[in-house]
């Protein structure tokens, strides 16, 4: 879990109210921020339950906008880091999320870290290979929009990657040929990278 | 919610009511599940507002992939709008509230992009004249969702036909040019699947008769 002094250090350059919470739960809010301790624990687990629920679509940050407060938060893999702004201004300015971007769960991974827990980009031909049986003249047009509406980086690909671009790559076939085809092709999309 | 179909950078939305959560429209050509997302999401905001004591919700952002989806209580629902990633939540909501909206400029267009859009509204006109106009307009819809993504926040179907909302910008020309052509080759090989490859033919015939 992430240091306390983090939080305050990010309160110090200028971030309103930083905290932060693990996805297994447990909650930490700066100094500035300690008498929403309680709220903000509860405000992780809404948030991570309504994600589960929702499961296919990776929400990257949320933003809610009251008339006395607002709220930011980035989410990454292992929980969020948010802000709680008071009062809320017209517009979120753009300093503050790039501090919440500076916040990091565990320390940035070294090079070969990195390098292992890639995969190699080539299951995306086998990918895209079989999706070609099935959207045919469309493959490339397809593909390449998936892999862009999904914000996918092929030299930096992730397990988790290959798991949304197989959803998206579905839920398009579904739209242009029919949902029993987009249903075949999750399968056997499923099969091959198991 | 016609407004929303000539909004500038607007994919798709919903509207969601605010009572049982229920889904009640769903429009345009988003690829996400912006039904789910909308009701889901905006519940889970209301129970933060609260906790939180934020006063009245203005709204709620999501960043997703390539796009955000901008949830804004209106009246006694939500309404969730999906635009591309870089668009200014705010200036949506202001949009939304402003009583001008939406007297806006006529899109500039093309010559080559209007009249590739205009063979694509006689090809689903004639599409869609012996089965469903409807079948045809959702088609038409799906394709830009999943074949024209970035081409579609420009783009709105009104009334059944396929219409520019913004000028696009002309360094993209060839984007658009590309999008539009998927988008007609796609609808031309689900028509000869459907009806078979002769009376197919003879339609794209009238369509390429009555642009001449």
């Amino acid at each position: 879990m992430v240091k306390k002094a983090l939080l305050n250090g990010a309160a110090e350059k200028g971030l309103p109210m930083p905290f932060a919470a693990s996805i297994s739960g447990d909650a930490l809010a700066s100094d500035a921020a300690v008498a929403y301790r309680e709220q903000i624990g509860q405000m992780a687990m809404v948030i991570f339950e309504t994600l589960k629920a929702l499961g296919e679509v990776k929400i990257e940050k949320i933003e809610i906008r009251g008339d006395r407060k607002s709220i930011i938060i980035k989410l990454n893999e292992d929980g969020l880091f948010g802000s709680i702004i008071e009062p809320a201004d017209d517009i979120t300015h753009p300093e503050l999320w790039n501090l919440l971007d500076g916040l990091r769960m565990k320390p940035a991974a070294t090079p070969a870290e990195r390098r292992v827990a890639l995969v190699d980009p080539v299951v995306l031909d086998k990918i895209k290979t079989i999706l070609g049986e099935y959207v045919g003249d469309f493959t490339d047009r397809i593909f390449q929009n998936q892999l862009k509406n999904q914000n996918i980086k092929v030299e930096e690909l992730h397990a988790e990657d290959v798991r949304r671009i197989i959803l998206a790559l579905s839920k398009a076939t579904s739209m242009i040929v029919g949902r029993s085809k987009g249903r075949e092709l999750s399968k056997r999309l499923t099969e091959l990278v198991k | 919610m016609d407004m929303l179909d000539r909004m500038s950078g607007v994919i798709g939305y919903v509207t969601v009511s605010a009572d049982d959560g229920k889904v009640e429209e769903v429009k345009g050509s988003s690829a996400n599940a912006l039904s789910d997302l909308t009701a889901y999401f905006s519940s889970a905001g209301e129970v933060i507002r609260n906790s939180f004591e934020m006063g009245a919700l203005k709204y709620i952002s999501l960043v997703y992939g390539n796009n955000r989806l901008v949830i804004v209580p209106y009246h006694d629902k939500y309404l969730g709008i999906e635009t591309e990633r870089g668009h200014d939540p705010y200036a949506l909501v202001q949009q939304l509230g402003s009583p001008h909206y939406p007297a806006k400029e006529v899109a500039d267009v093309p010559r080559a992009l209007s009249s590739k859009m205009a063979q694509i509204n006689l090809l689903i006109k004639e599409f869609g004249s012996t089965s469903d106009m409807g079948h045809w307009a959702e088609l038409l819809n799906q394709s830009l969702g999943v074949l024209g993504r970035d081409i579609a926040p420009f783009l709105a179907i009104i009334e059944g036909s396929l219409v520019f909302k913004d000028s696009p910008p002309p360094e993209r020309e060839e984007d658009f040019s590309k999008g539009l052509r998927y988008v007609v080759d796609f609808l031309v090989k689900r028509a000869v699947e459907e009806m078979g490859s002769s009376q197919a033919r003879a339609k794209v015939q009238n369509v390429i008769e009555r642009m001449r």
